[in-house]
């Protein structure tokens, strides 16, 4: 490991871009340092490796595209760009997590809404809870109805327990 | 004044006569700086159609962008920030759709520096062997670090204008070069 502060000077000092002072004090180090003297030079090595890195050079009809495309676009209606704009492969694809975002609100909006009363004091069986309360008006009706049998039994008895008095 | 600085000036000039209207300057940015771009952009997703696709949607940009063009920065920096950028992007999605890509294959419609008519074949050979590993190494990068070594290798820029190219600090453009050259030290060390 080269000592920490000189490695962006060794940089520039393979490329040649160090001022003079700079360079002599640097040099002067490399003389007492190998470590940094074997980082500096494997960087030189590495600048002048990258000069072997290819370069393309451009179509015939670079310019020719590019004023089409310039052309192309100067011409399209302002309502054309904006729906490009908005509607293009990039922004339906970065529009994807907010509409699912949305989708998720909503759906935890609508989840949380109130039910409707039936629901509620049913549990989610409303039928049973119809029938049970049928079952309680049916069974009060009876017994209300056993009540006026009573009550009205009586007064019946009486007169078929006279009628033979009356007949005899 | 400097040659270098006279040129800036020269393509700010350039520019505010694009905003005027003035379409023979752009043609005359676009005679200047079309090699160099199509080359860093070549040189970052190593794919020609791709490369002057991208390229043409830089400049493309650039032109769009003339009404609001201000000289507050260098205009190689607003350019190479927009080509950075766009590079980026291709190779992020390009990593999300193609995981399964070998970095070794060769570089798709290839159309690159021949090699010396003088060489044999055993050179020739040689030349494309170090060619090949030289471009493995670049693209075993990062893309941010290999947009970095390229901007301060070809293009000659400093900490200070990869810095403003990238919006961060001059610290940060001083690691990513570190890294990224330790990484190709290790690599490339042994072909010098």
């Amino acid at each position: 490991m080269a000592c920490e502060k000189q490695t962006d000077l060794m940089i520039s000092y393979a490329a040649g871009k160090l001022a003079e002072p700079e360079r002599i004090a640097l040099e002067r180090h490399l003389g007492e340092c190998e470590t940094c003297r074997r980082v500096a030079d494997a960087q030189k090595r590495v600048w002048a490796v990258l000069d072997a890195y290819p370069v393309l050079a451009p179509g015939d009809d670079f310019d020719r595209r590019l004023y089409a495309r310039i052309a192309e676009d100067e011409q399209r209606a302002w309502w054309r760009q904006a729906l490009d704009r908005y509607f293009s492969p990039f922004a339906i694809r970065s529009g994807v997590p907010v509409a699912a975002a949305c989708l998720s609100i909503c759906a935890a909006f609508v989840l949380r809404l109130p039910s409707p009363p039936a629901l509620q004091s049913g549990g989610g069986h409303p039928v049973a809870v119809e029938h049970r309360i049928n079952v309680d008006q049916v069974e009060r009706a009876l017994d209300d109805l056993d009540m006026l049998k009573q009550l009205t039994a009586a007064p019946v008895d009486k007169e078929d327990a006279r009628a033979p008095e009356s007949q005899s | 004044m400097t040659a270098a600085a006279v040129y800036l000036e020269q393509d700010a000039e350039l520019m505010l006569r694009v905003r005027a209207g003035d379409n023979l300057s752009f043609a005359q940015l676009l005679e200047r700086h079309r090699r160099p771009v199509i080359h860093f952009l070549y040189r970052m997703v190593q794919n020609q159609a791709v490369s002057e696709e991208l390229a043409q949607e830089v400049f493309l940009r650039v032109y769009k962008a003339r009404a609001t063009y201000e000289p507050t920065a260098k205009f190689t920096t607003w350019l190479f920030r927009i080509a950075s950028h766009l590079a980026i992007n291709w190779l992020r999605d390009r990593k999300m759709e193609r995981l399964q890509d070998s970095l070794d294959s060769p570089p798709e419609g290839q159309t690159i520096q021949l090699p010396d008519k003088a060489m044999t074949k055993e050179q020739e050979m040689l030349h494309s062997a170090r060619m090949a590993e030289v471009r493995a190494a670049i693209q075993g990068l990062p893309p941010k670090q290999r947009a970095a070594v390229l901007m301060h290798k070809y293009q000659e820029m400093g900490y200070s204008q990869i810095a403003k190219v990238f919006q961060c600090s001059e610290s940060a453009v001083k690691s990513l070069l570190f890294r990224a050259y330790e990484t190709l030290r290790a690599r490339l060390a042994h072909m010098g």
